[in-house]
């Protein structure tokens, strides 16, 4: 079934089951020695866990795997690495205050005279895998000095010096500009012609056809199929991808156009720019308008959001409230201006958890709740109660730590927060995430509420069905950049996800 | 609730140890509870009370500032140093100030809030952990005190630099009086301003602040400086109940403070506690001390269990905390 004959691993029928979500369904994969086989899917396919599971991480709940023909049962990633399978994640685990040889050689240091560790053999045989794959690196320079891909070439000298068979690379290129991409796919390159097995994971349909042989597409914790990438375009590659064909030429952009035909803008965002992070981005928002943000991880939804507020620096561009140009420092004087976020972590950026509902909700109004000098806690009391209510708020009482609150109530009073205050811009970053159905709707609703109202709002969520459900337009962001802005009619849940693969990035 | 049920356990603790602590001492000295041996104590607290009124602001924020005795050290040489200015042009043993008193306590507790200052851009602006940072000016300040004083103590202050130390209203004392309504000031300060409704947001999260629109870094600086005024407080108060400025003073207070503040029930992990329950540790740790001289125990060795009382302040502090108490310290 295959070109090189014996698969060197291979997995069947591999299943994950988590409460209430089936992670993965009977998947098939299989590696080759000598082979490329890229692994393609959207957020939540099962991409993460298929690979944990071949590394050790995670155990399967059904399924097998065969290193070489012989059936292994993974205890541990330390246990997949000594049978010769090596991970080589995005996040790379690294200890920065070690040298290059130390981080290569941890918990097996060669030792010497009187058990002591050996640096000077240590740095020999770092060195000598290092050479192997070329890389132009010191061994006894620390890892946290080098940057990222420097450091991705020592893992993959770490992974060559465990005598690794099957090399796992996690989407290499999330961290990598292209030019290191280039050197990292003539490493791989020369790894698959040792007979080394390559699994490369990446939504980037550009590296699946220079790199892979073959490609596994994932949905849903589903196999959709294994092609050899000399059968197939890109065309069949995206239907597999997104469950349907589309048309790469008939995605319009028709984002520009649409903006245009509308009444004076809210928010004007010009070529604003983070370096590695944002590039270029240009929005406009209307009054009463939602404006969806769709997007895979990393694709610097997260940092949009974060600029557009002045949590973070942006190196270039501009914005502008209903004509006039902002000057956004920090979120104080986004807030001042009438801009606020709802942001993506909750529990850690939204609330106050040990604070009471009355003071989350009141904290940034508490300067109108004086009464004189001093705080006015009936006032206080009074303005709490009523989003409270307003909001349905389920919470025994007023003074209730938030912490005890449901997420949908806990994202409720991030909303109550900014409801008193005369804001015009809200942005909510995956308003409904990790909040059950019920409490998922009744956000929503309040967000179309605040649209009618004539506020203008932009939601960034990684579920389609949510934004197509509330949104205006929808701008699709993939690689810091926005890809495309469409208007509800002409988006599609095909088209998002094409746009946020970057297929149709020239 | 487990909390809850944590909580009244920690609280009633603490009135536990107070009640153990005046039963002993009143076995120990007759007429211990006397009404005016009550007041005296509450004169000799207050000194340590300053600064942790101070040190109370700065772990609300989830800081530590370990440079308050060395900035009260030197506060009270600087004093003085102004009283006694004619040293400086040959007339010895005279009181000679350069102004009037009031305006030269208005400038140590200026130079108490500068140093604090310093601290708070120090930590903000270089990022410097805030242990490192005061530990810094720990060092700085004390060394700045014997270096303007040479070393030397400054004998005999005026009569209104006493009066901070030593004066009496009727039965109370002045500087007890001043303790008081420094709490009471400061925990109004905290319950009913936007000051302190953000100071403890911050404390608690500086991220969910930052996003809420308050700006960390300018309560980070306050504190600091809150800290150093306090401090300076506490020095100026000081030479004037021992009638001198030396440099040597209050050394290792600092530990002491930061014991009062976390026995009184203010979270390490920062925007949980306040300055009323800070009155608490600060008897509490006052009268152990009181004990441990009554019972003839030197200084040195007193040190000793103080830091075993500081450690299970600690202990008892951080259970049922997530994060452990010392995890932002």
């Amino acid at each position: 079934m295959n070109e090189a004959g014996v698969a060197l691993l291979e997995a069947r029928g591999i299943t994950k089951i988590y409460p209430g979500v089936v992670a993965l369904d009977g998947v098939d994969f299989e590696v080759n020695a000598g082979e490329v086989h890229c692994l393609a899917g959207e957020n939540g396919a099962g991409k993460s866990t298929l690979i944990e599971i071949l590394g050790g991480s995670y155990a399967k709940d059904a399924g097998t795997i065969r290193l070489a023909g012989r059936e292994v049962e993974f205890a541990s990633p330390r246990h997949a690495q000594e049978q010769g399978i090596a991970v080589l994640h995005q996040e790379l685990p690294i200890l920065p205050h070690l040298s290059v040889a130390e981080n290569i050689f941890l918990g097996r240091q060669p030792r010497g005279g009187a058990r002591a560790i050996s640096y000077g053999e240590m740095n020999r045989q770092a060195r000598r895998w290092l050479e192997m794959i070329q890389a132009d690196v010191e061994p006894r320079a620390l890892l946290g000095d080098l940057p990222i891909s420097r450091q991705q070439l020592v893992s993959i000298a770490k992974a060559l010096s465990l005598e690794a068979r099957v090399i796992i690379f996690d989407e290499p290129s999330a961290v990598l500009t292209s030019s290191e991409l280039k050197r990292l796919f003539q490493i791989i390159a020369s790894l698959k012609s040792e007979g080394r097995g390559i699994v490369y994971i990446s939504h980037r349909l550009e590296e699946i056809f220079e790199i892979g042989d073959r490609v596994t597409v994932l949905r849903n914790g589903k196999l959709v199929g294994t092609e050899s990438i000399g059968k197939i375009d890109r065309a069949t590659l995206i239907k597999m991808l997104v469950g349907r064909e589309i048309d790469e030429s008939e995605a319009a952009t028709a984002g520009d156009t649409a903006t245009r035909e509308a009444p004076a803008p809210v928010l004007e965002v010009r070529g604003l720019s983070r370096r590695g992070v944002l590039a270029d981005i240009n929005l406009t928002l209307h009054k009463g308008e939602i404006l969806g943000v769709y997007g895979l991880v990393g694709a610097g939804r997260t940092e949009l959001a974060r600029a557009l507020i002045g949590a973070d620096r942006v190196d270039a561009g501009e914005i502008l409230l209903e004509g006039r140009k902002l000057n956004i420092a920090s979120p104080r004087d986004a807030i001042r201006n009438g801009l606020c976020l709802a942001p993506e972590d909750r529990k850690t950026q939204g609330v106050f958890l040990e604070k009471s509902v009355q003071d989350n909700i009141s904290l940034p109004s508490l300067k109108s709740l004086k009464g004189g000098l001093f705080l006015n806690y009936g006032k206080i009391a009074r303005y709490a109660a009523d989003f409270v209510s307003k909001l349905r708020i389920a919470t025994p009482h007023l003074q209730q730590h938030v912490k005890y609150l449901s997420g949908g109530n806990q994202q409720k009073v991030v909303l109550a927060k900014w409801l008193g205050m005369k804001l015009k811009v809200f942005i909510f970053d995956e308003p409904t995430r990790g909040i059950d159905v019920g409490a998922k709707e009744e956000i929503r609703g309040l967000i179309k509420t605040l649209a009618r109202e004539g506020k203008s709002i932009i939601m960034i969520s990684s579920e389609i069905p949510e934004i197509l459900g509330i949104s205006d337009r929808v701008a699709v962001m993939h690689e810091g950049r926005i890809e495309a802005v469409l208007p509800r009619r002409e988006a599609t849940r095909e088209r998002l996800m094409a746009y946020s693969m970057g297929a149709k990035s020239e | 609730m487990k909390t809850g049920w944590r909580f009244s356990f920690m609280s009633l603790s603490r009135y536990l140890a107070l009640v153990i602590l005046f039963a002993v001492a009143s076995l120990m000295a007759p007429g211990f509870l006397s009404l005016q041996n009550v007041l005296n104590l509450l004169r000799s607290f207050s000194f340590l009370g300053f600064i942790s009124i101070g040190m109370t602001f700065v772990i609300l924020s989830a800081g530590i500032d370990l440079s308050v005795a060395s900035i009260l050290a030197f506060s009270g040489v600087v004093l003085g140093l102004f009283q006694h200015w004619g040293i400086y042009l040959g007339h010895v043993d005279q009181l000679s100030l350069i102004y009037p008193t009031p305006f030269i306590f208005l400038t140590v507790l200026a130079i108490g809030v500068l140093l604090g200052l310093v601290n708070g851009l120090v930590i903000t602006k270089l990022k410097i952990v805030d242990f490192a940072a005061t530990l810094g000016m720990m060092v700085f300040a004390r060394g700045l005190a014997f270096a303007i004083s040479g070393g030397r103590t400054i004998f005999n202050l005026d009569p209104m630099a006493l009066f901070m130390g030593r004066g009496m209203v009727g039965n109370i004392p002045f500087v007890a009086i001043l303790w008081v309504a420094a709490i009471v000031i400061c925990s109004v300060l905290l319950r009913y301003t936007v000051f302190g409704k953000n100071l403890y947001a911050c404390g608690e999260n500086p991220e969910a602040a930052r996003l809420s629109g308050i700006d960390p870094v300018f309560y980070k600086i306050a504190v600091y400086s809150i800290s150093g005024f306090f401090a300076a407080l506490a020095g100026i108060c000081m030479a004037g109940r021992l009638n001198l400025g030396e440099p040597r003073v209050a050394q290792g207070w600092e530990l002491d403070a930061i014991a009062a503040v976390v026995i009184g029930g203010t979270s390490f992990a920062g925007g949980r506690g306040g300055v009323v329950q800070t009155i608490l540790g600060v008897v509490i740790i006052g009268l152990i001390r009181n004990i441990l001289s009554l019972l003839g125990i030197q200084p040195d060795p007193q040190e000793m269990i103080m830091g075993g009382v500081l450690l299970l302040a600690v202990i008892l502090g951080s259970l049922g905390t997530r994060k452990g108490s010392l995890a932002h310290a």
